[in-house]
C-alpha cells in the first residue's frame, strides 16, 4: 500500500520518457507533470526527501484518468496507473486530499451518488426491485443512475422485450472502484462488501451491469480484495449479455438507419483493462448492418475520453479537454456519432461536444439497441 | 503558487511579469506550479539525473510558458529581450546533454502546443509542420497518407520535430535518409530580436549561403524554430534486413566503406564492436554471436532492394563475413525501441554513463575508436570502466560511431562522482579530437559538450561567438549552451 508498494515502478519510470506520446491527459495539456514519467519523478523525489506534497503536486495526482494506456504502450508494461493510485493512497493517508475528492468519497461511502445527490430511486417498467432469485440482477452503476436515466430506460425496454426474469436493487451501493481509484482503498473494500452482501441476498444467476467500472470490480478486484460473490454467478457487461441474446435468437433487432458514420469508442475499463472488444462491435454491426468506424488508436490502444477515475467529477474541465482530443479522432474519419459502452464516456463526450453547432453526438450502446426494437 | 515557487526555488516571477506573459499567451499557458517546474527540469543526461537527486541544489526555471503560435513566440522573445530574461526553448526535453536546463533561471518556452501538421505536399513530397509535434505523431499522420519521414531515432516516441532540428538529430535509417540537415527544406525562425526569419523555400540553391543552416543544430541559441518544411517519402514497397558476422572491427569498417563508396544505399547499416555485440545484441535481442555483427537493410522499390542486397552480400562475403540470414536484422528492427525501456536499458541509471558520438573520415575512424577505448578502459581501470560502440551512420566519405562509457560503481560522494564523470568524458572526447575525430552529438551538445567546442572548432570558434553576439546581443537565448557562453 502506498509508496513502498510501487517503488520498483517509480524508480524504473522516473527517467523514462518513452510512453509520453500515448498519455491522453498529456495530449490535452502538454504538461510533463501529467505524464507517467512526471508522476514517477515527483513520487520518487518525495520518497527520497527531495520534494513534498505541495498543493500543485497533489492536484496533478488527481488529474490522471488511470486509463492504463501508458502501461499498454510500455514495452515492459510497467503499471504506471498503479503508481498514481498508490500515490493517492498516500495522499489520503496524509489527509492531503483535495476538497472535491473528499466530497465525492464521502458521498460514495455514505451511499449517495458521486455527485452528492441522494441516489435516484428507480422503478423499472418491466420488473420490480429487490426480487430474490431472479435470473438477472441488473446494476446500472451509481453514475448511470445519477446522470443517465436514458440508459436505464433503454435497458428496461430491452429486458422487457426479452421477457427477462430480472430485478434491480432498490438502493445500489457503490461497487468500490471509484473509491479505490481515488485512494480510499479500505473504504472501497467496505462498500464492496456491502454490495456483495446485497447480491448474496438476492441470489441471481446473472449479475448484469452497463458500467465497465462495476464490471471490472466484480470480475477482477473483488477476488483480489477477498470480497466474494455467490458461487456460480455469471458477471456480464451489457454489451456481452445483449450480444449473446441476439446470437441465441432471443432478440431480433431491426436495422437502424442513419448511422453510417458511427464509430465505436472503447471504454478503457471494458476494453484495455478487461479485454472486451468484440462483443460491442458485433452488436453494433448487427444493428447497423456494417461494422462501426474505427477511431485512430482503438482497441487496446484506444485513447481515454478523460472521464476515468471519476475525473469527470473531480476535474470536469480537464475531462472536457481530453474528450475533445478524442473527438478530433472522430472528425479525422468524419464520424458524426460515437457509440460507447460506458456512461462516463458518454458524459465526457457530451460535455465536450455540447454547444451550438456541435457536429458530433454520443450514444450508449444500450440506447442504440433500444432504437432497434 | 507564487509562494510555493519562492519557497522552493528562491526565484519567481513578479505578479507584473506573470501578468505580462499571460497577456501574450493567455493565463493557462503560463505555468509556475511546483509540479510542472519540477517535471520539466530534467532531460536524460546522466548528470542532470544524478544532480537532481542530490543535495547540491538544482537550477530551475521561473516559469514554463506555452505559446500556441508564432506571434506568441515573437511576443515572448520581445518580452524577454526587454527584461533581459533568459529564455530556454524546449520541446520534448529528452536531450542527452542538459540542453534545456535553465542554468541561469529564466523561462522555458515549451513548444509542445505548437504541434500541428500544416500541409502535406504530395507532388514535391514535403510536409510542413510545427516544432512541437512528437515525431511519432508526425510519422503516424504521414503514414495514414501513405508517406513517411524515415526519421526513427531512439527518442522517436517522445522527442519533437523542433528538438530534432535543433540538435541536427539522426535516426537509425540515416545512412540513406540522412540527418535532419538533409531533411529540412525550409525553416521559419523567431530571431532573438523578435524578427521573423523564413529561409528560402527550397533546400538547394545558390542564392547566397543557406541561412537556415544557422539554426539546424543550434539548440535554440540563435533563434526559436516555429515551422519547418521537411522532406517525406512514399512508404517503401519493400524493406528487408540481413545480418552478417565479421571477423573483426577492421574488416567490418572496410566492408561498410566499400558498400558506401560503391554507391549502394542501405537504409540500415550498423556494425557492432565485440562488446556491443555481446551486450546489446545478446542481452537485449537474444542474438548470440561471437565477433562483430553487421546489420544491413535496404528499402524502396522491390527490384532495387533485391539487387542492392545481392551486391552488399557479395561485398560482405568477400570480407569473410558469415551470412546470418534475415532474422537478426528483423529482430533488431522490430525491437529497436525496447532497449530504451527500463529495466532493459543497457545504460540504466544509476550506472554512470555517457554517449560520446564521433564522426570522422574512413582513414581515421578506427584509430579514433581504439584511442577512445584505451582512454576509458585503461585510464579508468580502477573503476572497471567499459567502452563499447556501434557504427550506425555511414556516408561515402566516413562514418559515425556511437560509443558509450559505463561505470557500474563510482564514488559515493556526489561531488567526487561528478568529478570522475567529467574526467572520463574529457579523456574520451580528447582522445577523439587528438586523432582527428569530430564530436558528433546529435543527442545534444548542450552543457555536456559545451566546454569542448573551442577545441573542436579552433579558430572557427570565434566566428560562432561572433554570430551569437550579433544575433543575440543580450544573450537571452539558451544561455551557456553550445559553448557560446552566457
Amino acid at each position: 500500500m502506498g509508496i513502498p508498494e510501487i517503488r520498483g515502478t517509480t524508480e524504473s519510470c522516473k527517467h523514462c520518457f518513452m510512453c509520453r506520446h500515448a498519455c491522453p491527459t498529456f495530449l490535452a495539456t502538454k504538461l510533463d507533470s501529467h505524464t507517467p514519467r512526471g508522476y514517477a519523478l515527483l513520487l520518487s523525489e518525495i520518497d527520497h526527501g527531495f520534494q513534498s506534497w505541495t498543493d500543485s503536486i497533489v492536484e496533478r495526482f488527481y488529474q490522471c484518468s488511470q486509463c492504463g494506456l501508458c502501461r499498454e504502450d510500455c514495452a515492459y508494461h510497467w503499471a504506471e496507473d498503479e503508481v498514481v493510485r498508490n500515490a493517492r493512497e498516500e495522499i489520503v493517508a496524509q489527509e492531503r486530499t483535495p476538497e472535491k475528492v473528499r466530497s465525492i468519497a464521502s458521498s460514495l461511502i455514505n451511499g449517495r451518488a458521486p455527485s452528492g445527490r441522494v441516489q435516484v430511486s428507480w422503478s423499472p417498467v418491466s420488473c420490480s426491485p429487490d426480487r430474490k432469485n431472479a435470473d438477472v440482477l441488473y446494476l446500472p452503476g451509481c453514475a448511470a443512475r445519477d446522470s443517465h436515466p436514458e440508459i436505464l430506460q433503454a435497458m428496461d425496454s430491452l429486458l422487457g422485450a426479452l421477457h427477462a426474469d430480472w430485478t434491480v436493487l432498490g438502493e445500489e451501493p457503490c461497487c468500490g472502484v471509484p473509491l479505490w481509484d481515488l485512494g480510499y482503498s479500505a473504504e472501497a473494500k467496505a462498500v464492496a462488501k456491502k454490495l456483495a452482501q446485497n447480491v448474496h441476498d438476492l441470489m441471481p444467476r446473472i449479475l448484469l451491469t452497463g458500467c465497465p467500472h462495476c464490471y471490472r470490480s466484480f470480475k477482477e478486484l473483488y477476488p483480489a480484495w477477498g470480497v466474494s460473490l455467490p458461487e456460480g454467478l455469471s458477471v456480464m457487461h451489457a454489451s456481452q449479455y445483449l450480444e449473446a441474446q441476439i446470437a441465441q435468437g432471443l432478440l431480433k433487432p431491426r436495422r437502424v438507419e442513419g448511422f453510417s458514420r458511427a464509430s465505436y469508442h472503447d471504454p478503457c475499463q471494458l476494453g484495455r483493462k478487461m479485454g472486451v472488444f468484440d462483443a460491442p462491435r458485433r452488436l453494433i454491426e448487427t444493428i447497423l448492418g456494417s461494422p462501426p468506424l474505427e477511431l485512430f488508436h482503438s482497441g487496446r490502444m484506444a485513447e481515454c475520453c478523460g472521464a476515468g477515475s471519476t475525473m469527470f467529477m473531480t476535474d470536469p474541465s480537464l475531462t472536457r479537454r481530453v474528450a475533445e482530443k478524442r473527438i478530433e479522432r472522430m472528425r479525422e474519419i468524419k464520424s458524426t456519432v460515437v457509440i460507447t459502452a460506458c456512461q462516463n464516456c458518454k458524459t465526457a463526450f457530451q460535455a465536450a461536444s455540447s454547444g451550438e453547432g456541435s457536429d458530433v453526438k454520443a450514444l450508449d450502446i444500450v440506447e442504440l439497441l433500444a432504437m432497434a426494437l | 503558487m507564487d509562494q510555493e515557487m519562492t519557497e522552493k526555488t528562491g526565484t519567481f516571477l513578479t505578479e507584473i511579469q506573470r501578468h505580462e506573459l499571460e497577456t501574450i499567451v493567455g493565463k493557462e499557458n503560463v505555468v509556475t506550479d511546483e509540479a510542472e517546474i519540477d517535471a520539466q527540469s530534467l532531460d536524460v543526461w546522466w548528470v542532470t539525473r544524478f544532480w537532481k537527486f542530490s543535495d547540491l541544489g538544482f537550477p530551475r526555471p521561473f516559469a514554463i510558458v506555452f505559446p500556441e503560435n508564432t506571434a506568441e513566440v515573437v511576443g515572448i522573445v520581445n518580452y524577454c529581450n526587454d527584461h533581459r530574461m533568459p529564455l530556454i526553448p524546449r520541446a520534448g526535453g529528452a536531450g542527452d546533454a542538459g540542453g534545456s536546463l535553465a542554468l541561469t533561471g529564466g523561462i522555458v518556452v515549451d513548444l509542445k502546443k505548437m504541434d500541428r501538421v500544416l500541409e502535406i505536399n504530395e507532388r514535391s513530397l514535403t510536409v510542413r509542420a510545427q516544432p512541437g509535434i512528437i515525431q511519432k505523431h508526425l510519422e503516424e499522420h504521414l503514414n495514414r497518407h501513405g508517406y513517411t519521414m524515415n526519421h526513427f531515432p531512439a527518442s522517436y516516441t517522445t522527442s519533437c520535430l523542433g528538438g530534432f532540428i535543433s540538435t541536427n538529430g539522426t535516426g537509425v535509417l540515416s545512412s540513406k535518409y540522412g540527418k535532419l540537415s538533409d531533411m529540412v527544406h525550409q525553416l521559419e525562425v523567431v530571431l532573438p530580436n523578435g524578427r521573423l526569419f523564413r529561409s528560402l523555400p527550397v533546400r538547394l540553391h545558390s542564392t547566397g549561403p543557406d541561412y537556415s543552416r544557422l539554426f539546424i543544430g543550434a539548440e535554440g541559441t540563435l533563434g526559436i524554430i516555429t515551422e519547418a518544411l521537411c522532406k517525406i517519402h512514399p512508404l517503401p514497397e519493400k524493406r528487408t534486413f540481413r545480418g552478417f558476422l565479421l571477423p573483426d572491427l577492421k574488416g567490418g569498417i572496410e566492408a561498410g566503406r566499400r558498400i558506401m563508396v560503391q554507391g549502394l544505399q542501405p537504409c540500415l547499416l550498423r556494425l557492432y564492436d565485440e562488446r556491443d555485440s555481446s551486450v546489446i545484441l545478446k542481452e537485449q535481442f537474444n542474438l548470440d554471436f561471437a565477433g562483430c555483427v553487421l546489420l544491413i537493410g535496404f528499402d524502396g522499390l522491390a527490384r532495387i532492394v533485391d539487387v542492392q542486397h545481392e551486391i552488399a552480400s557479395d561485398i560482405l562475403m568477400a570480407a569473410q563475413g558469415k551470412d546470418l540470414g534475415e532474422r537478426p536484422g528483423l529482430v533488431w528492427w522490430e525491437g529497436r525501441y525496447k532497449s530504451y525501456y527500463p529495466p532493459n536499458d543497457y545504460i540504466a541509471y544509476p550506472w554512470m554513463t555517457a554517449v560520446t558520438d564521433t564522426v570522422a573520415p574512413y582513414e581515421d575512424i578506427e584509430t579514433i575508436y581504439w584511442a577512445m577505448k584505451r582512454a576509458v578502459e585503461e585510464g579508468f581501470k580502477e573503476w572497471d570502466a567499459t567502452f563499447q560502440a556501434h557504427f550506425s551512420h555511414w556516408y561515402d566519405w566516413g562514418t559515425s560511431f556511437y560509443p558509450t562509457f559505463l561505470l557500474k560503481r563510482y564514488p559515493e560522494d556526489r561531488k567526487e562522482a561528478l568529478g570522475l564523470y567529467n574526467r572520463i568524458l574529457d579523456a574520451s572526447i580528447r582522445a577523439s579530437l587528438e586523432n582527428g575525430g569530430v564530436v558528433n552529438e546529435h543527442h545534444g551538445i548542450g552543457l555536456k559538450n559545451a566546454r569542448f567546442m573551442r577545441e573542436v572548432y579552433g579558430d572557427g570558434y570565434e566566428l560562432a561567438r561572433a554570430i551569437k553576439k550579433a544575433l543575440d546581443p543580450n544573450a537571452i537565448l539558451n544561455p551557456e549552451k553550445l559553448g557560446l557562453g552566457a
